[in-house]
C-alpha cells in the first residue's frame, strides 16, 4: 500500500505527507551576483498539493521544507516500463528497463555491457512518484501514440523550498488541517532511500578519480 | 549487531539465569565483540576481528551505482 489507511493517519505532520494550502515563491536571479540594491523577480505559484521534505524531527521552529507535487514529465511515458506503473521510478530497476526500448536497442555493445554490470540501480534520481489517488486531479499526458489520462504526480527534489509558518511548532503542534495523505512506513522508507542516493551520489570527477 | 545466548556462570556458585548478548563495536580498523547482560552489564570481551570493509572512500565512490539515463527523458519541447 502506498498511502496509509485514512483511519490510521497520525494526528501530526510526517516526512512525505501530502499537504494542501501553501504556495511556492521562487526568486529568479538570472545574472548573479545581485547588485547592492535588491532588484530581482519573484515568481509565485499555488499548486494544490505539496510534500513534506523535512525529516519528522525537524518539523518545528516555524520552518518546514516542502516540494510541490507536479505532473509527471511526458517523456517518462516514452518508457513502457514506467508508463505501466510510474512508481517504478521510485526504486531500483534493472538497466534494460531504465531506458526507452529504442534507446536500448540502438546502444552499442560496450555501453550496454557497462550498464548491465551495474545491476539493479536507481534512475532519474531527482524524481519520486506519488501514486494516483482520487484526491488528485486527473490530467492528460500527450504522447505521439495518443493521450494517457493519469492521476499520478511527482516531486522533483530540486524544487524543495522553505516555508516560514508560525503554526508549525512541532510535528503534533502544526496545522493538521492541511494534511491530506500520509505515506505508509514502507513508502516513506523508499522516499528516504532515494533522497539519500540523490544527495550522496558522487560527481563525475569523483568517480573518475576513484577508478 | 547483537547475538543473544545464555549466560554461563562466570563464578562458581553463581546461579544467575540472566541471558547475555554479544554486541559488536566498530573500533577503527577492528570490531570488538563484547558480551553484556540483557540489562547492559558488561561481562567481557569475547573477540576482536578485523573490519572486513576495506573499501577506501574512493573505492566506495566508484561502486556507487545509478543509471545515467536523463538524456533519454528530455522534454521534446525544450
Amino acid at each position: 500500500m502506498f498511502y496509509e489507511d485514512p483511519m490510521r493517519i497520525d494526528n501530526a505532520l510526517r516526512f512525505g505527507d501530502v499537504l494542501k494550502g501553501f504556495a511556492v515563491c521562487t526568486p529568479v536571479i538570472n545574472k548573479p551576483p545581485l547588485p547592492d540594491e535588491l532588484n530581482c523577480q519573484i515568481e509565485i505559484a499555488k499548486p494544490p498539493f505539496y510534500v513534506i521534505l523535512s525529516p519528522c524531527c525537524s518539523i518545528r521552529d516555524e520552518i518546514i521544507s516542502l516540494a510541490p507535487l507536479v505532473q509527471i514529465k511526458n517523456s517518462l511515458y516514452g518508457n513502457p516500463y514506467y508508463a505501466e506503473d510510474p512508481t517504478r521510478i521510485n526504486g531500483k530497476i534493472e538497466p534494460i528497463y531504465s531506458l526507452p526500448p529504442a534507446a536500448w536497442d540502438n546502444m552499442d555493445a560496450v555501453e550496454k555491457a557497462g550498464r548491465l554490470s551495474k545491476g539493479p540501480s536507481y534512475s532519474l534520481l531527482e524524481y519520486f512518484i506519488y501514486k494516483e489517488h482520487d484526491l488528485f486531479p486527473q490530467y492528460e499526458v500527450h504522447r505521439k501514440d495518443g493521450k494517457i489520462f493519469t492521476r499520478h504526480y511527482m516531486i522533483d527534489f530540486r524544487a524543495a523550498f522553505k516555508v516560514a509558518c508560525k503554526s508549525i511548532q512541532s510535528p503534533e503542534m502544526s496545522p493538521i488541517q492541511c494534511k491530506c495523505l500520509q505515506l505508509t512506513t514502507e513508502t516513506r522508507s523508499q522516499l528516504i532511500d532515494k533522497l539519500l542516493v540523490y544527495f550522496s551520489r558522487p560527481s563525475v570527477e569523483e568517480i573518475a578519480l576513484a577508478v | 549487531m547483537t547475538e543473544s545466548s545464555s549466560l554461563t556462570p562466570a563464578i562458581t556458585g553463581d546461579q544467575t539465569t540472566e541471558k547475555a548478548k554479544k554486541i559488536v563495536y566498530p573500533f577503527g580498523r577492528y570490531e570488538i565483540e563484547v558480551l553484556v547482560t540483557d540489562t547492559g552489564k558488561f561481562i567481557g570481551i569475547v573477540g576482536i576481528k578485523v573490519n572486513a570493509d576495506f573499501l577506501t572512500q574512493a573505492q566506495k565512490l566508484s561502486t556507487a551505482s545509478f543509471h545515467d539515463v536523463e538524456k533519454y527523458y528530455r522534454e521534446e519541447d525544450k
